[in-house]
């Protein structure tokens, strides 16, 4: 069985999920992008508890390479936003310690 | 003569509610009027999750008890290691490296005098005995033979080990004395019969050995010592398994949990003496975890199961319910954003100004604890400010408008903004603790962004702002809690440095470096501004690290994780009750989490029916 369970859902705030759902299974949360719209994508523990809470919130099953795809997407944006944000005259270091270091890309769980 | 007992009966408490406080005793019967119940509080089994480990390992060892564990060795994701780290009850601290990497050894005794023995050193098996004092390890008496997969339970100084391979599976038991192994101690004699990968818990005079495996099937064989002779027990673990995790005092007192069997597990057993009961499982199923503590007051580390695990699983058999500190999605803002300046507390916090991962913003909002509402705007763009106080007597300083690094403070009354005594220099990222009237912002970035930025301290009086000490390092981007004379930054000295675990702390006139580090947070960690120093809990690291850490007042441990990293986050609260909010991810987010400390409450009191 896998270990993980993937799916896409909007944080809509305070009860999204709960303290008792972190205890109940696993849950990390990413930022992704699917060609129009940043979306939230969600690693879930595979358990009965974590499949009922993505289906509560009308998830929108992923698979891993699926909802890494999605954060490759947002990573991407990112990185050539900061490629394109540029002061003339700065130095690589001023650059870093004005808008911080060049973003990676993120490994889902 | 009749006695009164004999004619009328045991007396019980006659009482109006379910006892409470400490007036709670595990098995008393009373009677409770309202209800019209005889009841009583029966202690149950129930695992909660406790802060992760740093590094996922299995085959790792451990000594210690629920709340003074330490865990070492084992196989990491890239090697057989040798880290050491320590928990609290709360979370995990760095110990003191092993003299080497280590794996499938066996530990036992408590955090300040424990043991490891045998396993399998990058060159082999081996006979090796360390011993550690909480601080540093050093080199015990050489075990009788080089062996895997032992056991041992007892204290440093009176230690039973057994089992094991030599490779050729074994039964042979060794006793310790603090700084020799003897083998096969009379009278014990040897195990009834050969074991690995099983688990022992007790002391040297009362144990008992359980499940394992010879080779091939796993076994539920339970064996106890009384101090003269083992017994093989005709009650046999219900789920045989190897590789198991357990706890325990005494030969009739021991909890078994984890393990392989064939796959990792989640079965929990308790042992009485005579008998195996089944209770709660293990929220995370996994063999070769660390097993430490107490058959009432257990805990279960690392393991695996389809990789390599840093979980962390706490076992308490009581009639309270514990309930384990836990992030929970907050409402979300209406501006996403990084940078923030934040402080209040979790159900009145202010977020003002930040960067929206464009643009410099001059939005301020508040939060009620469940929602967050648009409050009056800042003067103008700003991020990168610095922030303290509270929701009706905030403060905002410093940070960047589109022009460059400002001086400039605003004090927030709850409704409106008025412009208050200028900072010395300008300069944004600034460490932030204190209050309205007594604020304290600690190093930061000048304006021209050149390393090593600045140790500088400043303190607002709630009109102007003076020098302090400076800091010992020259920092930026802390994370800062506590007040203006007892304050604390965490993390962030100058790029390039090793500087950036660093803690230093404020007496009001100046800093100390603290001997503790932080353990993986390094900048702009928001933290528990105008909370005590001692209640802090430090957050938002990068946009890949979702680690939180609790500091103390002297030393930081792991925390429960965040659901999602968020970089340069606002954050408000205190340490059993915080708030981070918004945040760079690495585009700006504005989502908000709440963390809640573990509790520990009486639960309810069951009523005994006579129908």
């Amino acid at each position: 069985m896998a270990l993980f369970l993937y799916g896409v859902a909007a944080n809509t705030g305070k009860g999204f999920f709960t303290a008792e759902d972190r205890r109940n299974f696993f849950l990390r949360g990413y930022t992704g992008h699917d060609g129009s719209n940043y979306v939230d994508v969600w690693a879930i523990g595979a358990n009965e508890r974590g499949a009922c809470w993505l289906a509560d919130r009308n998830a929108i099953k992923k698979t891993e390479s699926e909802a890494q795809a999605l954060v490759k997407a947002s990573d991407d944006l990112a990185r050539t936003a900061w490629d394109n944000d540029n002061v003339s005259g700065e130095s690589a270091d001023e650059k870093i310690a004005r808008i911080g270091a060049k973003p990676g890309f993120i490994t889902i769980v | 003569m009749s006695t009164y007992q004999e004619l009328k009966g045991l007396k019980i408490k006659y009482l109006s509610s379910d006892t409470s406080g400490d007036r709670a005793i595990e098995g008393e019967v009373f009677y409770n009027s309202a209800s019209g119940k005889v009841a009583s509080h029966i202690a149950t089994g129930a695992w909660s999750a406790g802060a992760p480990m740093f590094t996922g390992r299995n085959d790792l060892a451990g000594f210690g008890t629920q709340t003074a564990t330490a865990c070492f060795g084992g196989v990491d994701a890239t090697a057989v290691s040798n880290d050491t780290e320590e928990y609290n009850g709360s979370g995990w601290s760095a110990g003191e490296d092993m003299p080497s990497a280590i794996y499938e050894h066996a530990g036992t005794g408590t955090l300040t005098a424990g043991l490891s023995v045998g396993g399998t050193l990058p060159g082999g098996i081996t006979n090796v005995t360390n011993e550690y004092d909480g601080t540093d390890w050093a080199a015990g008496g050489t075990y009788p033979a080089a062996t895997i997969r032992l056991q041992a339970c007892g204290t440093q100084t009176a230690a039973l080990a057994a089992g094991g391979g030599r490779p050729t599976i074994s039964a042979v038991v060794c006793e310790y004395n603090g700084s020799a192994w003897t083998a096969n101690p009379s009278p014990s004699g040897d195990l009834p019969a050969a074991i690995q990968y099983h688990r022992m818990t007790g002391i040297l005079t009362s144990a008992v050995s359980f499940g394992g495996g010879p080779s091939g099937p796993v076994t539920g064989a339970t064996a106890t010592y009384n101090g003269t002779a083992w017994t093989a027990q005709t009650a046999t673990l219900n789920d045989t398994r190897s590789r198991l995790g357990g706890a325990g005092e005494t030969d009739s007192s021991a909890v078994a949990f984890g393990g392989f069997a064939p796959n990792g597990t989640v079965n929990t057993e308790l042992w009485d003496g005579s008998s195996w009961t089944e209770v709660a499982n293990m929220g995370t199923a996994r063999y070769a975890l660390a097993g430490t503590g107490t058959k009432s007051s257990a805990l279960g580390s690392g393991g695996y199961t389809s990789g390599r695990l840093s979980a962390t699983e706490e076992f308490n058999l009581s009639i309270n319910t514990i309930t384990a500190g836990a992030w929970s999605s907050g409402g979300n803002m209406n501006t996403a954003r990084g940078y923030i300046a934040g402080f209040g507390v979790q159900t009145s916090a202010v977020a003002a100004g930040g960067y929206n991962g464009t643009a410099r913003v001059s939005n301020v909002e508040e939060y009620n604890g469940s929602a967050w509402s648009n409050a009056t705007a800042l003067p103008g763009a700003y991020a990168y400010g610095g922030g303290a106080g509270t929701e009706p007597a905030g403060l905002h300083w410093g940070g960047t408008n589109p022009g460059g690094a400002v001086n400039t403070t605003f004090e927030y009354d709850g409704s409106s903004w008025t412009s208050g005594g200028n900072l010395s220099e300008a300069k944004y990222n600034t460490g932030s603790a204190g209050t309205q009237t007594a604020a304290l912002a600690a190093g930061g970035v000048p304006p021209d962004n050149t390393p090593p930025y600045t140790n500088d301290t400043e303190e607002y009086d709630g009109s102007s702002w003076t020098a302090g000490g400076d800091m010992n390092t020259h920092s930026q981007a802390m994370g800062g809690a506590g007040t203006q004379t007892a304050g604390v930054m965490f993390g962030r000295g100058a790029i390039p440095s090793d500087d950036d675990k660093n803690i230093e702390e404020y007496n009001g006139s100046s800093w100390t470096t603290s001997p503790a580090k932080m353990q993986v947070c390094e900048e702009f960690s928001a933290s528990s501004q105008n909370a005590p120093s001692s209640d802090s809990i430090i957050f938002g690291d990068s946009s890949t690290i979702v680690s939180t850490e609790q500091w103390n007042g002297t030393v930081c441990v792991t925390a429960p994780n965040l659901a999602a990293a968020r970089n340069k986050a606002g954050g408000a609260g205190t340490g059993s009750s915080g708030l981070a909010f918004g945040g760079l991810t690495p585009g700006a987010i504005n989502t908000t989490e709440e963390f809640a400390a573990g509790s520990s409450a009486l639960g309810t009191a069951k009523t005994i029916d006579f129908d």
